[in-house]
């Protein structure tokens, strides 16, 4: 075998006997499983338009998980739901991509146990060579938010980062290309 | 420029030990810089193993061990994908191509498998390189065989070789040979880096063909055993795969076709991308990153350590020689900027042969790293991070350095002209 191919899978059977299997049931959060504090943004991008999607959890918006009960939390979704509405504005990609946004939409799904925030927008970039870089402001107009696991695929490849909440900044340039 | 000067002669004076140290610094860098060469060429081979394929579906399992074993051939599949969940997947209207694979057997040491023509078309690596024959041609009988790179080089195959392919993935084959039936090669892949290289394709029917008659699990006897010939005759359609690698006609329906996969309610299967999986793997494997880089910067600490000791040893023989500067009026800032500027001419030396050995061997030994190891280092002089490691062994060979300046800035002071012990 290959050493490039043999270091790093044994390294890995190393470390998931040292370091326990973190991190390796993505495919069952895909199905209903979420954690709280961790947010989920799945990009597409073909050529000049990017899809976003962009799920989160209740607790890290609002603070609760299940369909608003007093006016307070009502007030509460409203709030969250009128900036997220604006998710341009959350997820910034750089000004020399010239990008437009649209079809944004945004809502507040709640199932039998538990409830959370769902957000699809698109933008059409006229330079999708330079957007591969994007300001992440949803940590501060969601504190109690903790983490956004990016999933994303373009026309450089796929790949998937963790921004945590002391970031500001997320690199696309693995995904993202003209 | 009195002081650079007399650091140069003075080190001149004591050339053994200062090439000594030189040296140490240098292969201290070389290993830094090689380490971190490998580390990244290793994670950008690892990274580029598969392109151009949007999904992976194999049996509902975590992520990671979906792209294990249908990319690494690394450990198993808990179970396999039956074909009506195959063409229904292949007639999903966002599918462009599904590229079938199934695993489970294995030719001298090496995985054997199965597969369709169109893997040849639609398998990519490092970014986007279509594989390629450096000899024959992909198969077309149904009792050929191509083989990797490495699996011809290892054992001397040919075009036109007569393979044997053995029952289970084990190295030993315990008999239980598919020796009636063997393979021609009809074609060997160039090398990628990849485990292709590494493995043995045949048909999907291949596949069933050598295990007719092993339904029940053991070696074929009296009427079971049937001959080539009449397994020809047979229907050969593929039962089951171990894994697909999908295509999709625009990547925007990736998302959507992992969720309809995912949430497939007639067979327990699971979609991932294979990029996103990678990255999960990498995660893992961080840490590991991190005790490599850590191991050689212990090398270079014990480097410059070695560098502070020299210097302090030879502190008390050349207490006559600060003397003597002392007598002919050097003050003891200038003793202190001697030793400095000692141990600097020591580090920038150390540092520049190193980056001059290290892109030396980089050069001419690339293509043979490439060659035998699979490994694609990027001839590039130093990257960011590259840069920033040798500025901090500057900075640390200063900041080492200073112990002994000061040293000798005391003893100068007290002894001045006259040497007390």
């Amino acid at each position: 075998m290959n050493i490039s191919v043999k270091i790093p899978v044994l390294l890995a059977a190393f470390s998931v006997l040292a370091f326990g299997p973190t991190g390796l049931h993505a495919s069952e959060r895909n199905l209903d499983a979420h954690e709280h504090g961790v947010s989920t943004l799945r990009l597409a991008q073909e050529d000049k338009i990017l899809q976003f999607e962009l799920e989160a959890p209740g607790e890290d918006i609002v603070g609760f998980e299940h369909a608003a009960e007093n006016d307070q939390q009502k007030l509460a979704v409203e709030n969250a739901l009128s900036q997220l509405q604006k998710p341009e504005a959350i997820f910034i990609l750089p000004d020399d991509a010239e990008c437009t946004a649209s079809d944004q939409h945004a809502e507040f799904e709640t199932e039998e146990d538990h409830a959370g925030f769902h957000v699809t927008w698109t933008m059409t970039c006229e330079e999708p060579v330079n957007a591969t870089s994007m300001e992440v402001r949803f940590f501060s107009i969601f504190q109690r938010a903790e983490e956004i696991e990016v999933e994303a695929i373009g026309n450089a490849g796929q790949a998937a980062m963790e921004v945590e909440k002391d970031q500001t900044n997320v690199d696309l340039s693995q995904a993202i290309g003209g | 420029m009195i002081i650079p000067r007399l650091a140069l002669r003075s080190l001149r004076n004591r050339r053994i030990t200062a090439l000594l140290t030189v040296l140490s610094i240098t292969l201290s860098v070389v290993m830094l810089l090689g380490v971190e060469k490998i580390r990244t060429g290793a994670k950008t081979s690892f990274l580029n193993t598969i392109a151009g394929t949007d999904l992976i579906v194999g049996a509902r399992a975590g992520d990671v061990q979906l792209l294990l074993y249908s990319v690494f051939r690394i450990g198993d599949a808990t179970a396999n994908i039956s074909w009506q969940t195959v063409e229904d997947i292949r007639a999903r209207p966002e599918v462009k191509w599904v590229v079938p694979i199934s695993l489970g057997d294995s030719h001298r040491g090496f995985r054997v498998m199965g597969t369709s023509p169109e893997y040849f078309d639609h398998y990519r690596y490092r970014r986007n390189q279509p594989l390629e024959f450096s000899s024959g041609q992909r198969f077309d009988d149904l009792f050929e065989a191509v083989i990797g790179h490495k699996v011809a080089r290892e054992l001397g195959y040919q075009e036109g070789s007569q393979i044997v392919v053995a029952h289970g993935a084990g190295r030993v084959s315990l008999g239980a040979d598919h020796g009636d039936k063997p393979f021609r090669v009809s074609g060997i892949l160039k090398p990628t880096g990849t485990p292709v290289d590494r493995t043995v394709y045949l048909k999907m029917q291949a596949i069933e063909a050598i295990h007719v008659g092993w339904e029940r699990g053991s070696a074929p006897r009296g009427t079971d055993i049937r001959s080539a010939q009449q397994v020809r005759q047979l229907d050969l359609a593929p039962k089951s795969a171990t894994a697909l690698y999908v295509g999709l006609k625009s990547r925007m329906m990736t998302f959507s076709l992992q969720r309809w996969v995912n949430t497939y309610s007639q067979e327990a299967i699971s979609a991932i991308l294979p990029g996103v999986a990678f990255a999960q793997l990498w995660k893992i494997l961080g840490n590991v990153e991190l005790a490599l880089l850590a191991i050689s910067a212990m090398v270079v600490v014990t480097a410059l350590l070695g560098m502070v000791t020299s210097v302090l040893g030879s502190l008390n023989e050349r207490r006559r020689e600060m003397a003597i500067l002392r007598s002919v009026g050097a003050r003891p800032a200038h003793i202190f900027g001697l030793l400095i500027s000692e141990a600097a001419a020591l580090v920038v030396t150390g540092i520049c042969l190193g980056i001059i050995v290290s892109f030396s061997i980089l050069y001419f030994g690339r293509s043979m790293i490439e060659e035998q190891m699979g490994l694609a280092l990027e001839l590039k002089l130093a990257t960011a991070l590259e840069a920033k490691l040798l500025l901090a062994i500057f900075v640390g060979g200063m900041i080492a350095s200073i112990v002994p300046a000061m040293r000798a800035y005391q003893l100068s002071l007290s002894d001045g002209l006259t040497i007390r012990t």
